[in-house]
């Protein structure tokens, strides 16, 4: 039986990537940011971009280049798939993409949030990566941990404490 | 002209179904980015083919599936599905569904999909 020692936790800050096996734990805080866990249960083997941008155009010469959507998702499958995961395996669970500032909108209903929520979907769809489970939007931060042992996406949010996807 | 309500919350999806169908004739008669308010065109727009993808925040696929069906039978719903989303297959098989397209798709078998529910549903009147 594991204990806690066994378990390790790894906090993923804003626009970083990372990736670990079972039986360890990725964990996140979210606001209109988006946590992509991308995992492959053959394996036991899985990451978590925490996206904070749509899209790189436009900020060629960023220092942090995964905090964009359409960099941090293909970062992250070319690692799971250097670490032994297999393409026809990889799934993907999402979170986050919360209207924090809801007086910040680019055009009505299209927040930030929404914008990475777009991005984060249109890059798994290119990868052919299925999404298999979301608890995304609302006004509200999430705090996520991602299980590598059961692959359960657990989330805590003013109003969703406790509910795993 | 057959008309199509398409049930997606990622707009570039929502794209890519009406982009497949225009050219083919059929008219998009309202999209919709999530459950409630699917319901709710639904209701409001009578369309004669529903696509509609399964992950959804708040109200998913099958329980939009669920709502529509409590109040038509007949309507032909296609749901648009991962690969990997067999259990929820078999709910919406059980709920009545007239196909289903697997992503990633090409624009062909979206379009084939609607006609076919189309004809079904003449030949059934």
């Amino acid at each position: 039986m594991l204990s806690k020692k066994d378990v390790k936790i790894i906090k993923v800050l804003i626009g970083e990537v990372s990736l670990t096996r079972a039986p360890n734990l990725l964990q996140a805080i979210l606001g209109s940011c988006v946590g992509v866990c991308i995992y492959d249960e053959v394996e036991k083997l899985g990451g978590l971009a925490h996206v904070f941008l749509p899209s790189s155009d436009g900020h060629q010469s960023e220092k942090l280049p995964s905090k964009f959507a359409n960099i941090a998702i293909p970062m992250l499958r070319d690692a799971m798939i250097k670490h032994g995961g297999h393409q026809k395996n990889l799934k993907a669970k999402i979170a986050g993409g919360a209207n924090m500032f809801s007086k910040i909108t680019v055009k009505p209903g299209q927040h930030i949030g929404v914008l990475n929520l777009e991005a984060v979907k249109k890059a798994l769809y290119d990868l052919d990566i299925p999404i298999i489970s979301t608890d995304t939007g609302g006004n509200n931060g999430r705090k996520v941990e991602f299980e590598l042992n059961t692959f359960n996406l657990c989330i805590d949010s003013p109003v969703s404490k406790g509910k795993i996807i | 002209m057959s008309t199509v309500l398409i049930v997606d919350d990622a707009l570039f999806m929502r794209k890519k179904v009406r982009d497949a169908l225009e050219p083919f004739g059929f008219k998009i008669i309202g999209e919709a980015q999530n459950g409630k308010d699917a319901v709710k065109k639904f209701e409001e727009l009578n369309p004669d083919v529903i696509t509609l993808d399964i992950v959804m925040p708040e109200m998913d696929g099958i329980e939009v599936l669920a709502k529509i069906r409590e109040k038509n039978k007949s309507i032909p719903i296609i749901m648009i599905t991962a690969i990997d989303q067999r259990e929820s297959m078999l709910k919406a098989m059980k709920l009545g569904i007239t196909d289903f397209i697997v992503k990633p798709f090409d624009n062909n078998r979206v379009v084939s999909a609607v006609q076919k529910a189309v004809q079904r549903t003449k030949g059934n009147i």
